[in-house]
């Protein structure tokens, strides 16, 4: 199998080409693109946009994949998975080359490409994640980018600071965009699948016995999810999103670059989003190992037109992968007072 | 299949041990590039946490003075692919810590490696030094 | 204490003689017995002329010579109790382990602590009593952090369990803290320190035995300041009575701070509610709003 060689430049979010679609076999667009040097493109963002114009029509990936089956009947997905590790770029790939420090990954690239990251199935092209419109642009209305360029404008505030960097829930479909450094487990029980994201410790459970929509106001921060298996793809319906920050955004790849303002942030970052925000996902096991994700993301107050990404997400852990707890708000102050120069360490809330 | 998973396995160790904090929160949005720290110091504290661990350390200025810098080091599953436990950070251990000072001033600094009193120098920072 | 056991024991041996056991229980029950396998005759006879006994009284402290099981609630595909689904704890542990009045906002509550109260050394009770009169400020749930192990099973949210033979990950609503509890056979992994500790589990016939270390040393056990060292060890038996009750045991050990171990135990009920699902207590954001409403105060 070739081993996909990733260089700093080099996209990473891939699907699976269906051999019976019409677009040209073997297209590689900007995959070689040595680092430092942009795709012809539309020229956002200074050096490294790239159109994904050239990409062919997103079509979900076909697997002759027979998966196992779970005792009560599922499709069995079950394990410990790492994020294929590739840069969360929506709109385009290439991380701006300008903002990188010495020693840092500061970037939208979520890890060092050095890494390897784990092998995609054979022929999977490389693009943007962005998939739907096929330009790939975040079809965000006028009011919304006003509001997104504020809250990117002002990320030394605390009340616009990246609400996962606060240590807030990271939403979804964010959480599947990952921290790539720490991994995921799906469990699976009679009557549901539970997604477990190691960082930030947060577990989402979902049902599959077609119960009714949760009352509009009981709101989680993860959404509330409704599952289903179409075949053997999990479906999940996510609704009932809290919105209580502008702060706490449900899509984004890792952090926010600083200083890129919001009209050349491609990842999703500072995107606020409303109480009819929806997402529906898509799991589909293509392999004993991997896992494509695709998520329809819906939101009539910010969105002009409902959008899609979809990319290979997860990869089986290593037999010697050690979950390990990751804890965040715990640790988190001195970083708050760095960024924001606020101290929360002393603040006392009343609980239950 | 085998080769994906050895490869995979062999990658771990680096895989693990990068860009948790790129997947935290920005580097340059606490620390400055551009203000490269070597401090020298005994550990006076250590807090094996998340998303960072952090050590304090009580460094001798050039005036003598003592001061206690908070150092901040990667998250522990980081520290740990790479040897480091809770009882590698015990106080009273004198270390030498390389790294970039904080944005606004004050005494904290991100650790990029940390030598220990035996002449081991282990990189405790979230991303690969070769970048 | 030893009354406590003596009577235990007695309790134990009469369930085991009086507790009717079906063939197919039996045969659940014990993973070397063979599908189908006749029971001893002595058990034979005792399961013929025996009078099922309702609610017969859980074991508490002794451990049996044979396990004897009283639940015929649902099992999972591998023989073991069901406890998938939703828990909680009643009652005002979460406040106060050892017995107490009411004070304002506090209902009064029983000791949940066998032998009533705390073991601690001398030292460390005062440092206890300190701890309750800080508690508005020095209490770390306050602070949103995660609650540890074992308060995080009594506070007053439900808890969801998801079981696998592998795995068995908890989930609680109270700052979306969970733990994973390995039952691979994984050993402890040694020298560290996690909120929600490093816990690994096995069955003991129908109960099942968690072991948690790596606990550090900044969580309590209720919000009156109970406290423990980072050497704590927490072995906590989850031990279901029938598909809605499970008898919780969870014994403190740490040398650093109490004379002895010493044992905590209370009932967890199912939640039985239809179409109830876990749902979230984002203390984190409480903080944030507290501290968004002070700067625009200023």
């Amino acid at each position: 199998m070739k081993r996909l060689v990733m260089t700093s430049a080099l996209v990473a979010v891939v699907y699976l080409q269906d051999t019976a679609a019409q677009a040209p076999a073997g297209q590689t667009p900007a995959a070689q693109a040595p680092a430092g040097q942009a795709p012809a493109g539309r020229g956002r963002g200074g050096q490294g946009a790239a159109a994904p114009a050239n990409y062919p029509s997103y079509v979900r990936p076909v697997s002759n994949f027979v998966p196992p089956r779970t005792p009560d009947g599922q499709p069995d997905i079950s394990g410990l998975y790492v994020a294929i590790g590739l840069p969360r770029g929506i709109e385009t790939h290439v991380a701006p080359m300008a903002n990188r420090t010495a020693n840092r990954a500061n970037s939208e690239y979520g890890f060092n490409v050095r890494n390897g990251a784990p092998k995609l199935p054979e022929g999977a092209i490389v693009r943007p994640i962005g998939v739907d419109p096929p330009d790939g642009k975040i079809p965000l209305t006028p009011e919304a980018l006003a509001r997104r360029k504020d809250i990117i404008a002002h990320q030394e505030k605390i009340e616009r600071l990246d609400g996962r960097v606060l240590c807030l829930a990271n939403g979804v479909p964010r959480a599947i965009i990952p921290a790539p450094v720490v991994g995921y487990q799906i469990l699976q029980k009679p009557g549901s699948v539970v997604l477990f994201y190691e960082q930030n410790h947060i577990a989402r459970s979902i049902p599959l016995d077609g119960r009714p929509a949760l009352d509009p106001s009981i709101r989680k921060a993860m959404g509330v999810s409704r599952g289903h298996w179409d075949g053997n793809t999990l479906v999940v319906e996510v609704t009932n999103f809290t919105n209580n920050f502008e702060n706490n955004w449900v899509i984004g790849a890792i952090s926010a670059t600083p200083g890129v303002p919001a009209e050349s942030l491609t990842t999703g970052h500072g995107i606020p989003h409303s109480d009819r925000y929806k997402v529906t996902e898509r799991f589909t096991p293509i392999d004993a190992d991997t896992i494509h994700y695709e998520a329809k993301i819906e939101d009539p107050k910010v969105f002009t037109q409902p959008w899609t990404i979809a990319y290979y997400a997860f990869s089986r852990a290593p037999k010697d992968y050690i979950p390990i707890e990751y804890a965040c708000f715990e640790g988190n102050d001195k970083n708050i007072l760095l960024m924001t120069d606020t101290d929360i360490s002393k603040i006392r809330v009343d609980v239950p | 299949m085998s080769t994906k998973r050895a490869s995979a396995a062999a990658s771990l160790a680096v895989l693990l041990s990068v860009a948790s904090v790129a997947a935290h929160h920005a580097f340059s949005a606490e620390f400055d590039p551009n203000k490269p720290v070597m401090l020298v110091g005994a550990i006076t504290k250590a807090d094996w946490t998340n998303p960072h661990a952090w050590i304090y350390i009580d460094v001798k200025g050039p005036d003598d003075k003592v001061v206690n810098w908070s150092i901040e080091m990667g998250p522990p599953s980081a520290l740990l692919r790479r040897g480091w436990k809770k009882s590698s950070m015990q106080a009273g251990t004198i270390v030498k810590v390389e790294g970039f000072a904080a944005k606004n001033g004050k005494e904290f600094a991100n650790a990029t490696n940390v030598t220990m009193p035996d002449g081991t120098r282990v990189f405790v920072g979230a991303d690969d030094p070769v970048q | 204490m030893k009354k406590l056991v003596t009577a235990a024991a007695c309790a134990a041996a009469a369930v085991v003689l009086t507790v009717a056991l079906t063939p197919a229980a039996r045969a659940q029950r014990g993973a070397a017995a063979p599908q189908g396998a006749t029971p001893q005759p002595s058990q034979a006879a005792a399961q013929r002329d025996a009078i099922p006994q309702r609610g017969a009284a859980p074991q508490r402290g002794a451990a049996p010579v044979q396990p004897a099981s009283s639940y015929n609630g649902p099992r999972t595909s591998d023989r073991k109790p069901d406890l998938n689904g939703l828990w909680q704890v009643l009652g005002t542990a979460h406040y106060n382990l050892e017995a107490h009045s009411a004070s304002e906002g506090v209902p009064a509550g029983f000791s949940v602590v066998d032998g009533s109260t705390i073991p601690y050394t001398p030292g460390a009770l005062a440092k206890r009593n300190e701890n309750f009169k800080n508690r508005l400020v020095a209490d770390p749930l306050r602070k949103c952090y995660m609650p540890g192990v074992p308060r995080a099973t009594y506070l007053p949210f439900p808890f969801e369990i998801t079981q696998t033979p592998k795995h068995i990950l908890m989930a609680y609503e109270f700052a979306h803290a969970t733990r994973t509890i390995f039952l691979d056979g994984t050993p402890h992994m040694e020298d560290l320190d996690f909120w929600m500790g490093d816990g690994r589990g096995t069955w003991d016939a129908d109960t099942l035995v968690i072991n948690t270390i790596s606990l550090g040393d900044k969580t309590w056990f209720d919000e009156a300041g109970n406290f423990h060292s980072d050497a704590l060890k927490v072995t906590e038996r989850f031990t279901p009575t029938d598909a809605t009750h499970i008898n919780y045991e969870a014994t403190i050990d740490d040398a650093n701070v109490f004379t002895r171990p010493w044992k905590m135990n209370m009932t967890l009920y199912r939640r039985v509610e239809k179409n109830l699902e876990l749902l979230e207590y984002e203390c984190a954001e409480h903080v944030y709003e507290k501290v968004f409403k002070e700067k625009a105060g200023k």
